[in-house]
């Protein structure tokens, strides 16, 4: 972004990217080891709302996708839309590998659909060594990820979270993951069925 | 700093920052126009100017904390008042091994906090009550570890030696002039005569502008590195530097709003449309401001606190 940009008010099309994506996969070791973060075993994909006719030829394509490429590991899937009418793909594995290559293949077949600019961030769900929910989000549009730790219980609606953690959890993870330097990007995401 | 986009209802506050450091700056160049004339109408020598410097850093020194706390509208209150304020204070002034200061109170939303004193002994930390409304605890305590750690520190001592030294170097460079002239060949002599001591004069005083203009940037520079080293003693006591970082930038986000370098508080979903327009941030143009303030930007100093939080972290896994 020169200034003659910021000048005129163009602004290059931002490349939609599932590539670093796979970055979740190894950092996932030091997440473990070094964090002491398990990974639930969920992880989900959060676009904007789609037509019903064009949705649910995708979803058929997704399923059967998902059958040709999990012969060997088990990822199921589920699909909703929550109370912002937003799409939500939700798959569950024991094996986390299969579920970063999922998502990323997930996210490579919606944008290939033309769906890139629906789609708006990538979601995977770890528990800390007391059984609390942290989670790590991937924003497309920027490549990155960030940590989300929520402090309050889903249900209660002061939505407290816990911004200290989240800059330890960003800080020492800045090497295995292309962490998002911009707090402002840090966006929670409440209400999580996953 | 000072030309962030900032929400409307703190615009004021930027015109605020920018007339504070106007006036700082005048006050100080009036002060040393003062001494300037002082020195021409009267013939005061060196000596006596030193003295006078000496009276007024005096001065400063002894009743600036009063003022401070007087010119913020703080008040001092008990630990009947503020029972859990006075409890966290005493833990950390334990832990930091400092008698536990006085505790004042400015009932304003602005989240602020500052400490002043001669000493140990001495010492004041105010809080605003906008703070106390606005952080978590652990970000609380870390923010008064900060002001716990300028009193370590001896900030205010440092800062009143460093304004002192500024005040001397500008007399001692008016009187290289003024004496200089004698030297070369008895000129200042003859400059009883108009035309000759006009220039020595005019010569004087740009020097002694000069000075101050360099000293009040080097004051400046000096005070944004004691703000750094504060951080870092408010990251030793409370062992957690991501405390103290997660509540400057929740101060930044609460005094610049949109223009901070807050963390968002609105859910991905819904933040979505506004987030299309803020994917490239605003022209940013603090280098200017950054020189001329007496605190670093957020985001050097987050940057500085991530630093010491990988740090820990590496000698806890190496250790």
């Amino acid at each position: 972004m020169g200034f003659f940009d910021a000048l005129f008010g163009r602004r290059k099309p931002v490349p939609v990217g599932p590539e670093r994506l796979f970055a979740m996969s190894t950092a996932q070791v030091a997440l473990e080891s070094e964090q002491r973060l398990e990974p639930t075993g969920s992880a989900g994909i959060c676009f904007r709302g789609i037509e019903s006719g064009p949705f649910g030829l995708l979803q058929a394509d997704l399923e059967q996708l998902l059958k040709i490429a999990g012969k060997d590991e088990q990822v199921t899937m589920k699909s909703f839309e929550d109370e912002l009418k937003y799409r939500w793909f939700v798959f569950t594995s024991s094996d986390f590998q299969a579920l970063v290559a999922t998502i990323h293949i997930v996210s490579q077949t919606l944008i290939e659909k033309g769906y890139d600019t629906q789609l708006l961030f990538a979601i995977f769900a770890f528990k800390n060594a007391d059984g609390k929910p942290i989670y790590w989000i991937y924003n497309y549009k920027r490549g990155t990820f960030y940590p989300f730790v929520p402090q309050t219980d889903s249900h209660d609606k002061t939505r407290q979270r816990n911004n200290p953690e989240e800059m330890r959890l960003a800080t020492v993870m800045d090497k295995e993951l292309p962490v998002e330097k911009d707090f402002q990007f840090w966006y929670p995401v409440w209400d999580l069925q996953l | 700093m000072l030309t962030r986009n900032r929400p409307t209802w703190y615009k004021p506050d930027n015109g605020l920052a920018a007339r504070m450091v106007l006036t700082m700056f005048l006050l100080g160049a009036v002060y040393v126009g003062f001494v300037f004339a002082l020195q021409y109408a009267f013939h005061i020598g060196f000596i006596p100017l030193l003295l006078i410097a000496v009276a007024i850093a005096a001065i400063q020194f002894f009743f600036s904390d009063k003022i401070a706390l007087a010119s913020m509208g703080a008040k001092e209150v008990s630990e009947a008042e503020a029972p859990d304020l006075h409890a966290m204070i005493a833990r950390l002034a334990a832990q930091a091994n400092l008698p536990k200061p006085r505790i004042a109170i400015i009932n304003t939303n602005l989240p602020n906090a500052f400490a002043t004193g001669r000493s140990k002994n001495d010492a004041v930390i105010a809080v605003t009550t906008g703070i106390m409304q606005e952080l978590p605890p652990q970000e609380l305590e870390a923010v008064l570890a900060h002001e716990l750690t300028h009193i370590i520190n001896r900030d205010m001592l440092v800062m009143t030696v460093a304004t002192f030294f500024s005040m001397v170097i500008s007399l001692i460079v008016q009187n290289m002039f003024w004496f200089g002239g004698g030297f070369g060949g008895g000129y200042g002599r003859r400059s009883n005569n108009n035309d000759g001591g006009g220039g020595v004069i005019i010569i004087a005083i740009l020097a002694s502008v000069i000075a101050y203009v360099a000293s009040f940037i080097l004051i400046r520079t000096l005070s944004r590195y004691r703000e750094l080293a504060a951080d870092r003693g408010a990251a030793l006591i409370t062992g957690a530097p991501q405390n103290l970082a997660s509540a400057l930038v929740r101060i930044d986000g609460i005094i610049h709003g949109k223009g901070g370098v807050s963390i968002p508080t609105k859910d991905f979903r819904q933040a979505e449309t506004v987030n299309a327009l803020f994917i490239v941030p605003a022209l940013k143009g603090d280098e200017v401001a950054s020189l001329f303030s007496t605190h670093p930007s957020t985001e050097e100093r987050v940057a500085r606190l991530n630093e010491m939080q990988r740090q820990m972290e590496q000698a806890h896994y190496n250790g």
